[in-house]
């Protein structure tokens, strides 16, 4: 059985992480692995086709969040954490109640 | 997936959900006309029965005015039964533009554009007029077909407290970096029947810049000492950027809306708003109807002041008996029962007393917000007035209710 190899990095004693950097650093190794090994690098050929059509493209790692309350469901993303919940929070505001006809 | 082995389970599941939750809509069966009396067929099959309706947007009484009636009939002789088409290919009659004339003159505008309903020229205009650089900030009362409007527009979306103008102004700094701000707001809120402070609104939309949305289909007829709406009432005709309203409640109750204002705003809406370009011309009878309506409503406020008299004394009727009602200006009048289970009740009892008045409750309206909301019409007499008002006193003495504030009927019901 292949081993399964993995990165180990030594944090400085003393060192202090919040969740939110750990979080973030897992995502980015997880997109590095996904790149390389989980058809990743199939990015290219949408990339073009949508160039070809005359879009001009743009693409960035992005927070996501999302919210499911019954049949109700959002959700947003953002550059960062509180930027996506900020903006969640403004989406879910629209539908406080359905509202009379 | 085929429809029989999983498809049809999983919906009747979904509706099995909604009916054990209370909330499945059932639809009431009205054998006449529209107007202050309707016979209702109810429980189905059941004998019609005559009952006074109180839960009508007939605000004006015009949905069955004769005048009315007999000009769609001409239009449909004159003009025929439909377009079969859309405006821009070749469903423009010379009525449309007519029309689209009156009612620019009436709301006070630059110009205005037909949808087959307000709830279309809500779901286009956003999204014909504003990007991703632009935000909406709405009050969070607006209707749905706002939100829904809202949401298929790639502009940023906010909203503010129900009129709450400190909190609009932080809304409007906090998104000062925005190429276009819209305060997106309803004239008159179909929940409580309270007008918007548009004068405030327009204030705070020139201090900062911001351009005014206004959907006022629960006001365009009669608020205002000429009709003309809450921006009338208010004192702001003409500071208004975008007025939407419809043709379904009070202008003659048939079917048809628009947006109405800057110029150029609506030449973006006749380019670009999607349910104008993909959907059918309103109906020639139904031009020829409204054409016949915004007549009568220009002539004279005869009726538009009956329906203000008739809000009076139903208010005041209504107060004197002990209920409790949401405050406000409006023929809106909504008579607060907090508890869900006891507007459905109440609304039964009503309905063996003659009068049809619907129960809204959670998630129309806010949990322990439950209430019959009442709407006046200027085809309402003071003998409907009357019965109505007594069968109210009886049914909330049935129930125990009159003289009680929100405090004491959640004590007594729960929420």
């Amino acid at each position: 059985m292949e081993q399964v190899r993995s990165v180990r990095v030594a944090l400085p004693a003393g060192a202090r992480t919040t969740e939110e950097e750990l979080e973030l650093l897992e995502a980015a190794f997880r997109a590095i692995v996904d790149m390389h090994y989980e058809g990743g690098a199939d990015w290219k050929t949408a990339w073009e086709a949508l160039e070809r059509d005359g879009w001009t493209l743009h693409a960035d790692l992005c927070w996501r969040v999302t919210a499911q309350r019954g049949h109700d469901f959002e959700s947003a993303s953002g550059r960062t954490k509180a930027d996506a919940l900020g903006q969640l929070l403004r989406l879910a505001s629209l539908d406080a109640t359905e509202g009379c006809p | 997936m085929s429809w029989e082995t999983k498809a049809r389970a999983h919906f009747r599941a979904e509706l099995d959900s909604i009916r054990s939750a209370g909330l499945f809509k059932e639809e009431r069966v009205i054998r006449s006309v529209q107007g202050a009396e309707i016979e209702v067929e109810y429980p189905p099959g059941a004998p019609p029965r005559k009952v006074i309706n109180m839960c009508a947007n007939n605000y004006l009484g015009l949905s069955s005015h004769p005048e009315v009636v007999r000009a769609a009939h001409a239009g449909l002789d004159e003009r025929g039964y439909g377009m079969s088409s859309v405006r821009f290919i070749c469903g423009t009659q010379d009525i449309h533009h007519r029309l689209e004339r009156r009612l620019t003159e009436f709301l006070g505008t630059e110009d205005t554009l037909l949808f087959p309903s307000c709830m279309d020229a809500n779901g286009g205009v956003f999204e014909a007029c504003f990007g991703e650089q632009d935000v909406l900030i709405a009050d969070r009362l607006v209707h749905a077909s706002i939100v829904d409007g809202m949401r298929l527009c790639k502009a940023m979306q906010d909203t503010f407290k129900h009129s709450d103008m400190a909190h609009l102004e932080e809304k409007l700094i906090e998104h000062a970096g925005r190429r276009f701000r819209v305060i997106v707001t309803d004239g008159v809120f179909s929940m409580d029947g309270d007008l918007a402070r548009l004068d405030a609104i327009a204030d705070l939309a020139e201090r900062h810049d911001a351009l005014v949305f206004l959907d006022d289909s629960h006001a365009t007829g009669f608020i205002g000492k000429k009709g003309r709406g809450t921006h009338e009432h208010c004192g702001v005709v003409g500071r208004i950027d975008i007025i939407t309203t419809t043709l379904g409640k009070a202008m003659g109750g048939a079917s048809g809306g628009c947006v109405s204002g800057r110029r150029e705003l609506v030449e973006m809406c006749r380019q670009r708003a999607r349910p104008y370009l993909f959907s059918n011309s309103v109906a020639p009878e139904i031009v020829a109807g409204a054409l016949q309506v915004m007549d009568l409503v220009s002539r004279s406020t005869e009726r538009r002041d009956r329906l203000e008299e008739n809000a009076a004394y139903w208010r005041k009727g209504l107060s004197e008996a002990g209920l409790d009602l949401r405050p406000g200006d409006s023929p809106i009048v909504p008579v607060m029962l907090y508890n869900a289970k006891l507007a459905q009740e109440f609304s039964r009892d009503l309905f063996q007393e003659g009068i049809y008045g619907v129960g809204f409750f959670f998630p129309v309206v806010p949990k322990g917000q439950a209430r019959i909301r009442t709407q006046l019409s200027a085809a309402h007499e003071r003998r409907h007035l009357d019965l109505g008002i007594a069968a109210f006193r009886k049914v909330g003495a049935k129930h125990g209710i009159l003289g009680l504030k929100r405090k004491e009927i959640l004590a007594k019901f729960g929420e």
